[in-house]
């Protein structure tokens, strides 16, 4: 938590001083002025405003595509329109100070994208072939020069130049990686090419790096696009509608997950399961604890990406973790009051949250494969999307005096029966390392577990990598 | 009249006051100076009663023309036949009226310890507080703790234990003048261990054979004990009415359950205090069996309608 404030920190002084040294800066490149001139014609800003009182609660970007008043930007930038339309409203505001309400049409939460319909015609200059062949939009090439425009922390209307940098891998759908500014505020604005081609839709940075910006590709707004016609009555409720996407994008997401056995990795004494893949990411961690009464040593699985629903629902997320202690000074006695300390505060109650339901539980002592482990599941729904679910998972090995094994598995959006199916198989992996059997006096053990968990810590620079939507929360105004 | 007479003036708590003794009758009672009895209250009369033989040679209790007249069990009459159990109103002063001849009441076995009090008393408490906290100070020690964390804990321990018992013996003492220090002490000590074995042996219980119930309602057995350990010490205070003192204590326990049971609920949408057991013990200690993979998945399977059951339209409201 503290990474990520300093990170806000960071970004904010730099753009103040950035502001007083504006005028030593060279001019913008000639290009990004060309296009500037003639794409801020149909660049818009969004601002969600809550309809008691008319207060601002997110801005962000959008653009109108061709000649209609059909405008595409991010669903994270209108979320609170569509999911509480009684209590929010839309207004847009154009480079040349012109506004009006706008309405939504249609989002895809999966890809971050929403079609808002304005009363304001586009000049044609963003055009998207409205046909299913994403083969009509522009080749883009690694290092190729992009431009983002967008309203920045709601300072004004800008275009930044970076370059185009690939395909981010570590989500479930596909995003392009731009080096270059995309700051909050500018979510929904366009990414376009020096010819002046829609390349895709701003939507994040991350703040744990410099310029690691990640852009919607165009073709899923193209998608999007196609399937919602000019005359398109919005819907009454977006709700079943984003429950119907969220449930489509676990099956996808669950089926790669489920689609080959868990790896099997070795931790002190147990095997335990891990997922590893691109959008899954494990780090360990061990202690021999030179100092300490016992050694420790960990692994933790986590998935990079989530679904941003609203600020109080991120899902269709994956974790686990597992911590392995083993004694070295400890009476088991002792020993045993430190597992449960450990295990202990690691559920905690959802009874206040709008989103889910309490938590309903099952706890027992159960019997594994060559292990017998205390374990508790717990459950929620959610209460506005039908047939999703979270679940946490949290074990700890109840059958050995000197080591423990504590694991944790949390999903979240996730349909009941792949839940559990996830569960099941997590605790089937589970296991004791055949040839450790206590044979070994406690001293040496102590000795290889050390040397064999160090195998497991990876160097990693950063505790941990967030990803921030390009959203301004502002409620001043 | 042939038998002498006691009148006993009453206080409000049902102590005698003053006791009279009479060998003749008739007795005068009033605020007047002429009286056999003299009633230093404003609201009985000058001469407010009189105690004499009827014609059936009962005691009687006549009013002479008092303007509050007598009252006894709130009714209000003018003249009573004595009932030797009776407290008879006048104005605001209590009077019972005793023949010699009355039958007490047989004495009461005296279950009073008092080898549970004194310095004897004092000491016993003293280890067994120390005992208690040096425990639950080592059981976790995970690090190398020297002995100066030990002595500090204890000593902390200590000074609060010594706060509370002080409390009590300051009350004791203003109300029945003694101190009674090592009775409190060890009444302290008491409640102080009950909970310490019993956090252990409910936990170790619900380890052992999956009881989880005793390790998720923690709040309940602590009040219990609390009380009980107050309600000791209000009884070795020497109050009279010590009878009430059982109830009082009683509704205040439930009352403080119930109130633990409401927060928890509003809190968590459970009673119970803990979301799950997270004691755990060593493995010698488990005693039940454990339940097959297969088991777990049907447990698992019946929480969707639970989860299900949950879900609300509007969850602000």
């Amino acid at each position: 938590m503290k990474l990520f404030s300093l990170c806000v920190v960071l970004l904010s002084c730099c753009l103040s001083s950035a502001t007083f040294a504006a005028n030593n800066l060279p001019k913008p490149s000639s290009t990004a002025q060309a296009l500037f001139e003639k794409a801020e014609k149909d660049l818009l800003k969004l601002r969600v405003l809550t309809k008691n009182g008319r207060s601002q609660s997110s801005v962000g970007s959008a653009f109108l595509i061709g000649t209609g008043n059909l405008a595409v930007t991010n669903f994270h930038v209108i979320s609170q329109i569509a999911l509480e339309p009684e209590t929010y409203f839309g207004e847009y505001k154009n480079t040349k100070g012109e506004s009006g309400d706008f309405v939504v049409l249609a989002v895809d939460v999966l890809h971050d994208l929403a079609i808002v319909r304005v009363a304001q015609k586009g000049t044609g200059f963003y055009h998207i072939p409205l046909t299913d062949d994403k083969n009509q939009l522009p080749a883009l090439q690694q290092g190729e020069n992009l431009y983002s425009l967008g309203n920045p922390l709601d300072l004004g209307f800008s275009i930044t130049e970076g370059t185009y940098n690939g395909l981010n891998t570590r989500g479930f759908s596909e995003q392009y990686m731009f080096t270059g500014p995309v700051n909050p505020g500018m979510s929904g604005g366009p990414n376009i090419t020096a010819d002046g081609e829609l390349a895709g839709v701003n939507v994040a940075h991350r703040l744990d790096g410099e310029l690691v910006s990640f852009l919607v590709p165009a073709h899923y707004a193209q998608a999007l696009l196609t399937k919602t016609p000019i005359d398109m009555q919005p819907p009454a409720d977006f709700k079943p509608l984003i429950g119907d996407q969220l449930l489509e994008h676990q099956k996808v997401m669950f089926n790669i997950l489920l689609s080959k056995p868990f790896e099997i990795k070795e931790l002190g004494d147990y095997r335990v399961p891990v997922r590893e893949s691109d959008q899954v990411r494990c780090w360990g961690d061990s202690d021999d604890g030179t100092e300490k009464k016992v050694s420790s040593a960990g692994i933790s699985c986590s998935m990079e990406s989530e679904i941003f629903v609203s600020d109080s629902l991120q899902t269709g997320h994956i974790s686990m973790s597992h911590s392995y202690m083993r004694n070295k000074k400890l009476n088991s006695w002792q020993f045993a009051k430190l597992s449960g300390q450990r295990f202990a505060n690691q559920v905690y109650s959802s009874a206040h949250s709008r989103v889910l339901t309490p938590a309903a539980c099952t706890e027992n002592f159960v019997q594994l494969h060559n292990v017998n482990m205390r374990v508790q599941v717990c459950t929620e729904a959610y209460h506005k999307f039908t047939g999703l679910y979270d679940f946490t998972l949290i074990t700890a090995t109840s059958d050995d005096v000197n080591s423990s094994l504590q694991s944790m598995m949390n999903i979240r959006g996730v349909a009941y029966d792949t839940g559990m199916k996830l569960v099941s198989e997590f605790l089937q992996s589970l296991s004791r390392s055949e040839s450790n059997q206590k044979k070994i006096p406690l001293q040496d053990k102590v000795n290889e577990t050390t040397e064999e968990t160090q195998i497991n810590s990876s160097t990693r620079s950063s505790t941990s990598s967030k990803i921030s939507a390009n959203k301004k929360d502002d409620r001043n105004e | 009249m042939n038998k002498p007479l006691f009148v006993e003036l009453m206080t409000a708590a049902g102590d005698v006051a003053q006791r009279f003794r009479f060998d003749q009758l008739p007795i005068r009672i009033g605020r007047a100076y002429d009286n056999d009895i003299i009633l230093d209250d404003p609201y009985a009369a000058a001469h407010h009663a009189i105690i004499e033989l009827n014609q059936l040679e009962e005691l009687t209790l006549r009013d002479l023309g008092s303007v509050n007249s007598i009252k006894q069990n709130h009714q209000r009459d003018n003249f009573f036949v004595i009932n030797s159990d009776g407290h008879y109103r006048l104005g605001h002063s209590e009077l019972r009226i005793r023949s010699i001849d009355y039958k007490v009441a047989t004495e009461k076995l005296d279950e009073s310890d008092h080898r549970w009090d004194g310095w004897r008393a004092a000491i016993v408490a003293l280890v067994v507080i120390s005992i208690t906290a040096l425990f639950e100070q080592w059981s976790s020690d995970y690090r190398d703790k020297n002995i100066s964390e030990y002595l500090l804990t204890l000593v902390g321990v200590l000074t609060a234990t010594a706060g509370w018992i002080g409390a009590w013996s300051l009350v004791n003492r203003l109300l029945s003048g003694r101190t009674r220090f090592g009775r409190h002490a060890l009444i302290a000590a008491c409640g102080l261990l009950a909970t310490a074995i019993w956090e252990t042996l409910s936990s170790l219980m619900a380890y052992a054979f999956s009881f989880e119930s005793l390790a998720t309602f923690t709040a309940h057995p602590g009040i219990f004990i609390g009380a009980a350990t107050i309600y000791y010490h209000l009884m070795s205070l020497g109050i009279k009415q010590s009878e009430r003192i059982k109830y009082y204590v009683g509704g205040i326990t439930l009352f403080a359950s119930v109130v633990v049971l409401i927060q928890n609920y509003q809190s968590s949408h459970y009673l119970r205090d803990k979301l799950y057991m997270d004691v755990i013990y060593p493995p010698a200690v488990r005693m039940s069996d454990e339940i097959t993979l297969e088991d777990l998945a049907k447990d698992i399977e019946a929480l969707q309608e639970r989860a299900d059951k949950d879900r609300k339209e509007h969850p602000e409201d």
